[in-house]
């Protein structure tokens, strides 16, 4: 294991208990105006992991995030969240990688929290039925504004947290 | 590492693209899904995909309570005009927060119970009859 496998490795582990803690905070916050639409801040790590290390991380992220929300919000949550963030990370990833720059970090936010509402419909239509499907159009709209949020606060993390690699101490005599 | 991290901008034209028509195609499913209907209103209370209860909103003449859940004890109330859940014992208590809905189409959803509470027209009903044949 070199240096950049370890940066990478840490940084995920960073990216993945700081997914876990926005996840609660977001259960702490005011309820939206559709009923059970959310912010999404959990997306933000994944996102910010996605771009700056690639879909292993991304994945790895996503995945804890659903094993939290499994063992503090009870199996359901578990299994929208699991579906939601997995299918939300590859298509951020498709997205990112599609062609490069074409799209930008807002566009991949968006595509994020749109694909994790129809991860998540996926698991409610399973359980519930079509009758679900009145609550899609109103996440939809919910989606897009959350995740240009998303999107434009990726903008500002990922450029500063990715500039910074061993290298870039060492430059500076730290 | 190579997913395009350094000339990548915060949006670009696409971005727009991708926004405007998500948001042209969530109004469309929108005007397709809720109509003005506001007479012959019926409620239907489906557990996994079976029907547990139904009633006729126009017979309502005072509000009253049902509970239509054993196992999670889902209270609620049935008004001319509307439905809404006043009491659930789930976790999320999404289904409380939706408040009242009081037009077809409309859906009341409590995922931990597994429970969808959902607007109908007493007309439309009959066409879900005749989608019930197999040949």
């Amino acid at each position: 294991m070199n240096t950049t496998d370890t940066y990478t490795f840490a940084r995920t582990a960073l990216l993945a208990s700081s997914a876990a803690v926005l996840s609660v905070i977001e259960c702490m916050l005011p309820e939206l105006p559709v009923p059970g639409a959310r912010l999404g801040l959990a997306n933000l790590p994944v996102m910010t992991a996605l771009s700056g290390m690639g879909i292993g991380s991304g994945l790895c992220v996503a995945l804890f995030k659903a094993f939290i929300a499994l063992i503090t919000r009870g199996p359901v949550a578990g299994a929208m969240s699991l579906s939601g963030s997995v299918l939300s990370t590859i298509v951020m990833w498709a997205v990112m990688t599609y062609d490069k720059n074409k799209f930008g970090f807002v566009g991949i936010g968006v595509a994020g929290a749109v694909s994790h509402n129809i991860g998540q419909f996926a698991v409610s239509f399973f359980m519930i039925g079509y009758a679900v499907g009145f609550y899609l159009p109103y996440l939809m709209i919910m989606a897009v504004f959350t995740g240009t949020f998303i999107g434009f606060v990726n903008s500002i993390i990922v450029p500063v947290l990715f500039k910074t690699n061993i290298n870039y101490y060492r430059k500076k005599g730290e | 590492m190579n997913s395009g991290l350094k000339n990548r901008k915060r949006i670009t034209l696409y971005d727009v693209v991708i926004i405007l028509a998500l948001i042209i195609s969530s109004v469309m499913m929108m005007i397709v899904k809720t109509s003005d209907n506001i007479s012959d209103l019926q409620v239907e209370v489906r557990k996994g995909g079976k029907t547990v209860y139904t009633a006729e909103l126009n017979d309502v003449d005072t509000a009253c309570k049902v509970c239509v859940d054993t196992e999670y004890s889902i209270e609620l109330l049935i008004e001319n005009d509307g439905v809404s859940v006043v009491h659930s014992d789930c976790s999320d208590k999404v289904c409380v927060n939706t408040g009242k809905i009081s037009r077809t189409g409309q859906t009341i959803v409590c995922l931990p119970a597994r429970v969808a509470i959902e607007i109908k027209s007493s007309v439309g009903s009959e066409k879900d009859v005749l989608d019930g044949v197999v040949q």
